[in-house]
């Protein structure tokens, strides 16, 4: 009997990747930084694959107006990137950058804060604002992809074993955003948060993204209030039926930092806010 | 396998484990100033420069870095060079302990590669992912834009230093003034008030300060600030003995527990563990493990390792092994079978019928009531309470809670233990208290002191943590069992459920007061919460109705305390030790009662605070050190409010433009203030040693008991003997708290190390001053009469000078030749009180409850601050980590008494770029008790800004909590009461 050092892998391509997290009988994960991230010695496997020579980090616009961002593109090149800070008033930007501090951004990746059911939510409330899709990766020819928020709400299951968060894509369109949390100080995990992002056309809104974090056992994404916004000018009212949506859709658990009544009423204030910033931002408020 | 990185330009090698962290990695190739911080990359102590980017490394495997380039500060500058960045860290004052200094350096040179002109939001946002548990983070901010300008090629201005005048000055030739007696200010000895020799400088009346100090007063630089800056080898931690094992503690999942049976076979059996220890494997001696003065205070409720479990996180066993990996796999194998007990984690509750008994060994010595759970009671009076009570005008009364704020000091606790070549164990550890634990231990592991030796290297930071003998007796029997050397550290989840905190306290304060605005009496109950075990618990208690009751003129005063055991991490020594429990309450209910009847709180302060001459009678009927009256021989706080007030814009606590923001309607501004005062040292019991000798070229050995935890000790100590001996500070020579080499000191606590320490340096330092003239006279053929030493000469009263090198080899090899060295302690029966004044400003958020602090500023009056820089440095730093405890800072748990808040990100600590503006502003008093004029800084910045945060929400929303942490739902439920 002797401690069995965990294995170290960095394969030069994805078919070797494949090969080595797809195995049975060794239990192979990818080796992905949360912003939060776990300690190593709490890491739940027998070898880590490291994706470092893969290049999967890259931010780019394509053809198809489409923003994607790399799995591995660290949480600090999104809050970089001028791209990003381009699309809905950056919200995608400001959520990297309250996610973690400078050092663990330069680690964390988009990848780690998607897949970490403990991450800070502001990252996926943004993509999931912003009409994220997400792509896995299984094998080279086994790819799915599916929005965000359907990703974000399957919890430890969104991911099957051997398989790789490999890209998050958004529509590149002008739009309007805004984040809005409460936290003990402003870089805590947020106890709930909210995030809106508008587009508008001929004065009205034409498309909202709304989530919503701290609320309910995973980050939601809030279609009802989508729905309800669509097509409408802004107005108190309007704000005020989509604040309610929000509260009434909520089922938190709470805890030290806030209890189910106050998660309940945050859910409430910070939609009805950031929606508010959101739709100031468009100059319909 | 191996791995190959480029390491400070060079192409390096290195052997490594494939799942060992690249932290390990470093260290083990030397590269000491890689810090261990935590295990989760949020404290940054172990950041380096991975092709150029600032990345934490104990969350990365050391194979990730192969084909990589990494920079650590020993690649910044080789011996007797300095890079740009650290001299500016330096010159700053930027460094404290020092521990996260390496990573802050790296911080800055990553943000400088890029950023040649960086603002303070760059600077702040550079620091952001390095922890400071000690500086606030403004110098080392002030250091980076410092360290720009100088990388720019610009001229940077010298430091002048935070506010102390230099004129301000005394005692260079004449005899100590320290220990002499105290004249009798209430009976006409000075007539009790404060006589202003010099504009903004009050002095006691019988003080005559002369005009000029040379090294006292001055910003010197601190004389470890360049080996913290280069990143040498200085801690605990960084050395590799031979054959050196790893421990690993395995600790209980349990509130509360027997252990029926444990077995360790398969744990001893596993290749590469030399011993398992469990209770039944060293002797059950009783203890308790609080740093304090012999006979240690009781209860005597500890052993080392024990049948029975009484937290979660209490000690059930321990072990040592060739590496880590294999103490931390051992761990698992060991099997206890645990009787489940139920817990009390409510010290409300501890003491009621049917609550389960913590203490029910037989053998525990000086619990009072153990069926009770009840730890000890203190009761203390002036004056008839209840009768001052019934003729005021107005009775309030209010009870307020203080949370378990966890010190967090960035270096965890971690000791190695050796025999060396004599066969003595030898205890290197990063402690507050080195003489303490070297009699504490003694008993437990069956050595004779003379047979232990304590050596303390550089601290990575105490608050009051390591005023404790924590691990070492740990470590310490498993050098005895396996005859290597034992390293044990906590890991950063240790440190939150089986270190020490603040103790927690429910403080009801009934308060009586005249129309007129005249407080007359004050009545305070205490029922603190010491977790499993007892230490520190009275003393504690003690300094909250000692704090509580010092502060304001009132003819009666009483004070009560119940401490309860309860199934939680034991509580300990935190800075403040009291304090800021009891100053929260005091604060809190003077702030509500100013509100009540109409008064400015300010003014309200004012009229009724102390002022020189006043006694504290309080002190007289609850001093540790025995009975011994206190009175105010020194007072800055009238100068101390009106700085700070003017500093703060306090007026625009009555503009209601002011309260609100236009763009922001969610948002309230408001303005808090708090009164300070605290002590310094434990009158007629805090003692300390030192030894002066002088060497060939005249400079000076200087050895102290004193225990620098990273507050600059070493450098106001050094100060201190160069001023006297007429030299400059490179001409002392420091070494501080080694058991064997330097006299006694009880060790780093109760703000008492510039006082006390400080108070023999001077008189050892004087001492060896007369040996100095004799020899001069001798020399010179004349009398000491008027000789003065300065700028490393003597002079006569006729003007002619030596040189002290001449002195010294005159001395050492001439004539009549002797050793010029002397040794003296130092003990007090006075505590001159330290006075300041708390101001915060605070946004809050109306619809969520969040308070944000913008600014705070703290004036205080230290008496002569010995170093401005360091001084101004406690000032601000305490600040912070008082603003934690205020708005953040709680270790939680459940309701099985497992702690939630395991990682530094979830217990909340701020970071550089949410830190508010932090303004520490000095105030010179002259204290004619201590060396030069100084009292105490250390503590007292933690005792008002609680208060100040609260009575500020109070004054922006109209609601009063009475609870820290102010978490936002605190505040939005107490709006919509409001409501």
């Amino acid at each position: 009997m002797t401690v069995r050092s965990k294995e170290y892998h960095r394969p030069e391509d994805w078919a070797r990747a494949h090969q080595l997290l797809n195995r049975s009988e060794v239990h192979t994960v990818p080796l992905v930084v949360s912003p939060r991230p776990a300690a190593l010695t709490d890491l739940e496997a027998d070898a880590f694959v490291d994706l470092q020579k893969l290049q999967l980090d890259a931010i780019h616009k394509s053809g198809d107006n489409r923003i994607h961002l790399g799995g591995m593109a660290t949480l600090q090149a999104v809050y970089e990137s001028d791209l990003l800070k381009a699309e809905a008033d950056g919200i995608l930007s400001e959520a990297a950058h309250i996610s973690a501090t400078l050092g663990i951004r330069n680690l964390a990746t988009v990848a780690g804060a998607l897949t970490a059911p403990s991450s800070p939510p502001d990252v996926a409330l943004a993509l999931m604002a912003l009409d994220a899709l997400v792509t896995l990766q299984k094998d080279e020819g086994r790819t799915r992809t599916l929005p965000l928020h359907e990703f974000i709400a399957a919890g430890d299951k969104a991911l099957q074993r051997g398989e790789v968060l490999v890209e998050v894509s958004f529509a590149s369109a002008p739009s309007f955003g805004s984040l809005a949390r409460v936290g003990r100080t402003p870089r805590d995990h947020a106890i709930v948060a909210a995030a809106a992002v508008v587009e508008v056309s001929n004065g009205a809104v034409r498309r909202a993204g709304v989530a919503l974090a701290g609320a309910n056992p995973l980050p939601v994404r809030l279609l009802d209030v989508e729905k309800l916004l669509s097509g409408k000018t802004a107005s108190a009212a309007l704000l005020d039926q989509a604040a309610a949506l929000a509260e009434k859709q909520a089922v938190p658990q709470g805890d030290y930092r806030g209890s189910v009544e106050y998660r309940r009423a945050m859910a409430a204030v910070l939609v009805r806010r950031a929606l508010a910033a959101a739709l100031k931002h468009a100059g319909l408020a | 396998m191996n791995i190959r990185f480029k390491l400070n330009g060079k192409e390096t090698e290195l052997q490594v484990k494939q799942d060992e962290s690249l932290l390990e990695a470093l260290r083990q190739a030397g590269a000491y100033s890689v810090k261990h911080g935590c295990e989760t990359g949020e404290c940054g102590a172990c950041s380096v420069l991975l092709d150029g980017k600032l990345v934490p490394t104990c969350i990365l495997l050391a194979p990730q870095a192969d084909g990589h380039e990494i920079e650590t500060v020993e690649g910044l500058s080789e011996v007797n060079t300095i890079h740009p960045i650290q001299k500016a860290f330096t010159e700053n004052g930027a460094i404290q302990c020092g521990y996260c200094t390496p990573a802050m350096i790296l911080a800055t040179k990553a943000l400088l590669n890029k950023e040649k002109y960086p603002t303070l939001e760059d600077a702040r946002e550079a620091l952001s992912s390095t922890i400071c548990r000690c500086t606030g983070y403004v110098k080392p901010v002030e250091a980076i834009l410092r360290a720009a300008a100088m990388l720019r090629g610009e001229e940077v201005a010298p430091i002048g230093g935070g506010g102390i005048p230099l004129e301000l000055a005394f005692g260079l030739t004449g005899e100590s003034d320290l220990g002499r007696d105290i004249p009798d200010v209430k009976s006409g000895g000075g007539g009790g008030t404060s006589v202003s020799v010099r504009p903004t400088v009050k002095v006691a009346p019988w003080v005559s300060p002369e005009a000029h100090t040379d090294v006292v007063g001055r910003p010197e630089i601190k004389v470890d600030a360049v080996k913290l800056v280069k990143g040498k080898p200085a801690f605990t931690d960084d050395i590799n003995l031979p054959g050196m094992l790893y421990a690993a503690m395995l600790t209980s999942p349990h509130a509360h527990a027997r252990i029926r049976n444990i077995d360790v076979s398969k744990a001893r059996a596993f290749p590469g563990v030399h011993a398992v220890l469990t209770y039944k494997d060293v002797p059950r001696v009783m203890y308790a493990s609080g740093g304090q003065s012999w006979p240690n205070p009781k209860p005597w409720d500890q052993v080392s390792l024990d049948s029975k479990v009484r937290y979660v996180g209490d000690r059930v066993a321990v072990l040592a092994a060739e590496t880590p990996e294999i103490a931390r796999e051992a761990l698992k194998l060991i099997e206890v079978d645990y009787e489940v007990l139920p817990a009390v984690l409510d010290p409300r509750e501890a003491g009621k019928p049917g609550a389960p008994v913590i203490h029910d060994e037989p053998d525990a010595i000086g619990i009072p009531d153990a069926q009770r759970n009840l730890v000890n009671t203190i009761d203390a009076a002036v004056g008839d309470v209840e009768k001052t009570l019934a003729e005021c005008d107005y009775v309030f009364e209010r009870t307020y809670y203080t949370p378990k704020q966890q010190q967090v000091h960035i270096e965890p606790h971690v000791c190695i233990t050796y025999w060396d070549e004599d066969e003595r164990l030898v205890v290197r550890t990063s402690t507050q208290v080195p003489f303490h634990v070297r009699r504490m231990l003694s008993p437990l592991i069956g050595l004779p002191v003379k047979r232990i030796r304590v050596i303390k290297p550089r601290i990575g930071g105490g608050f009051g943590g390591k005023q404790e003998m924590l691990i070492e007796d740990l470590a310490a029997h498993l050098t005895l069992a396996t005859n290597r050397p034992v390293r044990f550290e906590y890991t950063r989840e240790q440190e939150f459920t089986s270190a020490r905190s603040r103790h927690p306290m429910y403080i009801t304060f009934k308060a009586g007061v005249m129309k007129d605005g005249v407080l007359r009496a004050l009545d305070m109950k205490v029922i603190s919460d010491t977790g499993a075990f007892g230490q520190h618990s009275m003393t504690v208690a003690s300094v909250s109705g000692l704090r509580g009751l010092s502060t304001y003129r009132c003819e009666a005063l009483r004070f009560h305390a119940e401490i309860y055991y309860t199934n939680k991490t034991p509580a300990g020594a935190f800075r403040g030790y009291g304090a800021p429990q009891g100053m929260f309450g005091l604060e809190s209910i003077v702030d509500e009662i100013a509100h009540e009847l109409g008064f400015d709180p300010l003014e309200f302060r004012r009229k009724n605070a102390v002022r020189v001459g006043d006694p504290i009678p309080i002190s007289t009927a609850l001093g540790e050190g025995g009975a011994i009256e206190q009175v105010v021989l020194s007072c800055g706080l009238e100068e101390c409010f009106d700085k700070a007030a003017a500093a703060i814009q306090w007026e625009r606590r009555y503009d209601p433009k002011w309260h609100v923001d236009p763009e922001r309607p969610h948002i309230r501004r408001g303005l808090g203030v708090a009164t300070c005062m605290h002590g310094t040292a434990i009158p007629g019991l805090d003692m300390g040693g030192a030894s002066v000798k002088m060497n060939d070229d005249g400079s000076f050995n200087v050895l102290v008991g004193a225990t620098d935890l990273g507050t600059g000790s070493d450098t106001v100590i050094a100060q201190i003997v160069a001023e006297t001996l007429g030299c400059a500070l490179e001409d002392v020579i420091i070494y501080s708290s080694d058991t064997d080499m330097t006299p006694f000191d009880v060790g780093a606590y109760a703000s008492s190390t510039t006082f006390i320490s400080g108070g023999s340096a001077k008189k050892a330092a004087e001492e060896v001053r007369r040996q100095i003239m004799e020899r001069a006279a001798l020399m010179l053929k004349t009398t000491t009469e008027g000789m003065y030493l300065r700028n490393r000469h003597v002079y006569t009263a006729d003007g002619r000078a030596v040189s002290l090198q001449d002195v010294a080899l005159h001395s050492l090899h001439t004539e009549d030749q002797r050793q010029i060295m002397a040794t003296a302690s130092h003990m007090s029966n006075y505590a001159p009180p330290p006075f300041g004044a708390q101001f915060v400003e605070v946004e809050v958020d109306m619809e969520t409850g969040m308070v944000r602090v913008p600014r705070m500023v703290m004036a205080v009056d230290c008496g002569t601050a010995i170093n401005p820089v360091t001084a101004s440095g406690q000032i601000e730093g305490g600040q912070l980590q008082a603003l934690g405890m205020a708005i953040s800072e709680s270790v939680m748990y459940d309701q099985q008494g497992k702690v939630l808040t395991t990682r530094i990100g979830e217990y909340r600590i701020f970071e550089a770029d949410e830190a508010p503006d932090i303004m520490a502003i000095l105030v010179p008093t002259y204290e004619p008790s201590g060396p030069y004029g100084a009292k105490a800084v250390a503590e007292i910045p933690m005792d008002g800004v609680g208060p100040a945060v609260a009575n500020a929400v109070f004054d922006a929303t109209g609601v009063r909590v009475r609870e820290l942490p102010i978490l936002p739902e605190k505040v939005w439920k107490g709006l919509k009461e409001l409501k």
